[in-house]
């Protein structure tokens, strides 16, 4: 099996004796670290170019997107990408106060199909947005969410996603949220508006004394699924922060990202997933990619319990890769994928995209700008 | 804050987690020890009560990740290679070695996402929460993890 084999592998990866001894000593000797390959000629340079960083960045306004993809990313963002970024981000900075709390609609990185939001919210003081103290609860930063949402123009095919940002101001009672919204419809083009509203404030937590009670009933690690609708609200208790609506308006003003339709006539490629206890080879057709710098819009068909997703690479000029399905959002129907990547791409560096059966498209020729 | 018999239990529990996670991050074994010991004595200084020895386990992993993410972006970081590291491990089977070495070849987004589920065995929404990433995204990172595996170890299989 995969674990036994994974496990017997990283199993020999360990600590070595001497870190061992020094961690063991740390209660006996003071508290002075030695580092082992010539860090100590590093730290002082480091402190300083720290310190460097640090005055440079509070004098500059922090650009969220940056920020997100920059942990997104496994190296540093290139020039390019930051200067792409920074030329499409729009920033808007609405707030609403309701019962306490301010959100404020930060910035927008938009093309016609795919945005990024990002909100700040402020919570009266003493209110812990970064992580929660219940006892018996897992103590990782609550999940915050909305009843609210992004409304829906007629047939725009949206799907999104939260996800939570640390705005890196130290403060426990304030937090990003970045809203990631994906339509198969071009809503986002410039001068189009959109309206997001959010409905209460909502956290929600893992109880996990009772998730540990839960295992024990079902002699399984229990799942969303598996378990009554009475057990679920009670695994992941929620809790409303704030009951209120706090509603923002956004007209898109740098949506003029390029997007390229990839696909002139119907392209079939073999899809192959698993099923429990069975490898499923399916066929399957994808009728259009629209493809822009931050994400891709895929139509296409495939079997019913086809996993989302064209699935596929976008490998680029220089042999590197971009995973076409990235965070995938989800289907807004049985043949429609979005996807918004992980870092930005640059659209002349694209080679051509890879199907997972080795079915290559080439990239066509981008339109003079 | 922790006592010595307590900070040495997690230690002696947790010395080698907090190790291959920063390795699987890292790629290099000499950054990996260093980030230890500072994940460990800030494991000794944290004032902060821990409600259970998972927490504290999930508190040590969220902070060598931090640690790694601080150093990769130190200026003067440089990546090192990490086979020279691996050739003084002494793997069962040759299988096991290609296991290895194939999984470090992965991006690190799947790398890690993969030893916490596999290895820590970790759920996808526990692993969502260490990262602070969307379950959705973890769920993306291990098929996509696998599938990277599966295709690079045929590739060994038919070199062999």
């Amino acid at each position: 099996m995969f674990k036994d084999d994974y496990k017997a592998a990283f199993s020999k990866v360990t600590a070595s004796e001497e870190t061992y001894r020094r961690v063991m000593n740390m209660t006996q000797e003071k508290k002075k670290r030695r580092p082992i390959k010539g860090l100590v000629f590093r730290v002082p340079i480091a402190a300083v170019l720290v310190l460097l960083l640090a005055v440079s960045a509070s004098a500059a306004v922090q650009n969220w997107f940056v920020t997100y993809f920059s942990k997104e990313s496994e190296t540093p963002l290139s020039q390019e990408q930051v200067a792409f970024v920074e030329e499409h981000t729009q920033d808007i900075s609405q707030k609403q106060t309701c019962n306490g709390y301010t959100i404020e609609l930060k910035s927008v990185l938009s093309d016609d199909y795919n945005a990024y939001v990002v909100f700040g919210i402020t919570a009266p003081e003493g209110v812990y947005l970064d992580r929660t103290v219940k006892e018996g609860y897992n103590p990782a930063a609550p999940v915050l969410w909305t009843n609210g949402r992004f409304i829906e123009t007629q047939d725009s095919g949206a799907g999104a996603t939260w996800t939570m940002q640390d705005d890196g101001d130290g403060l426990s009672n304030t937090h990003n949220l970045v809203y990631l919204i994906s339509c198969t419809n071009a809503v986002f083009q410039n001068g189009k508006t959109c309206e997001i509203h959010f409905e209460n404030l909502i956290a929600e937590y893992e109880n996990d004394a009772y998730a540990a009670e839960l295992e024990k009933k079902y002699g399984c690690e229990p799942k969303l699924g598996m378990i009554t609708e009475e057990e679920a609200e009670k695994l992941y208790p929620r809790e409303t922060l704030a009951e209120g609506n706090w509603d923002f308006t956004i007209t898109f003003t740098k949506s003029n990202v390029p997007v390229v339709e990839l696909i002139d006539e119907p392209v079939d490629y073999v899809l192959e997933f698993d099923r429990p206890n069975e490898h499923v080879v399916q066929k399957a057709r994808v009728t259009s990619i629209k493809l822009s710098p931050i994400g891709a819009v895929c139509t296409y068909i495939a079997g019913e319990d086809a996993p989302n997703g064209i699935g596929g690479d976008i490998v680029m000029k220089d042999g590197t890769s971009v995973y076409l399905s990235g965070n995938t959002i989800g289907s807004s129907g049985e043949n429609h994928s979005n996807g918004m990547f992980s870092v930005p791409i640059a659209l002349e560096n694209v080679d051509y995209i890879q199907f997972p059966d080795g079915t290559k498209l080439p990239m066509p020729e981008l339109p003079a700008e | 804050m922790l006592n010595t018999e307590q900070f040495t239990r997690y230690a002696e529990s947790y010395i080698d987690t907090v190790f291959r996670v920063a390795f699987n991050y890292i790629k290099s074994a000499a950054d990996a020890e260093d980030i230890t010991q500072n994940v460990f004595l800030k494991l000794l200084k944290e004032e902060k009560p821990f409600e259970s020895e998972e927490h504290v386990k999930r508190w040590l992993i969220r902070v060598a990740i931090n640690e790694c993410k601080n150093l990769t972006k130190a200026r003067w970081w440089r990546q090192e290679s990490y086979e020279d590291y691996a050739a003084t491990l002494s793997f069962d089977n040759p299988a096991h070695s290609d296991l290895f070495y194939a999984v470090m070849e992965l991006p690190k987004k799947y790398r890690l996402p993969i030893y916490l589920h596999y290895y820590e065995e970790y759920s996808t929404q526990e692993i969502a929460e260490i990262l602070k990433e969307p379950k959705n995204t973890v769920c993306a990172q291990l098929r996509r993890g696998r599938e990277l595996l599966r295709k690079s170890l045929q590739e060994v299989d038919a070199n062999v």
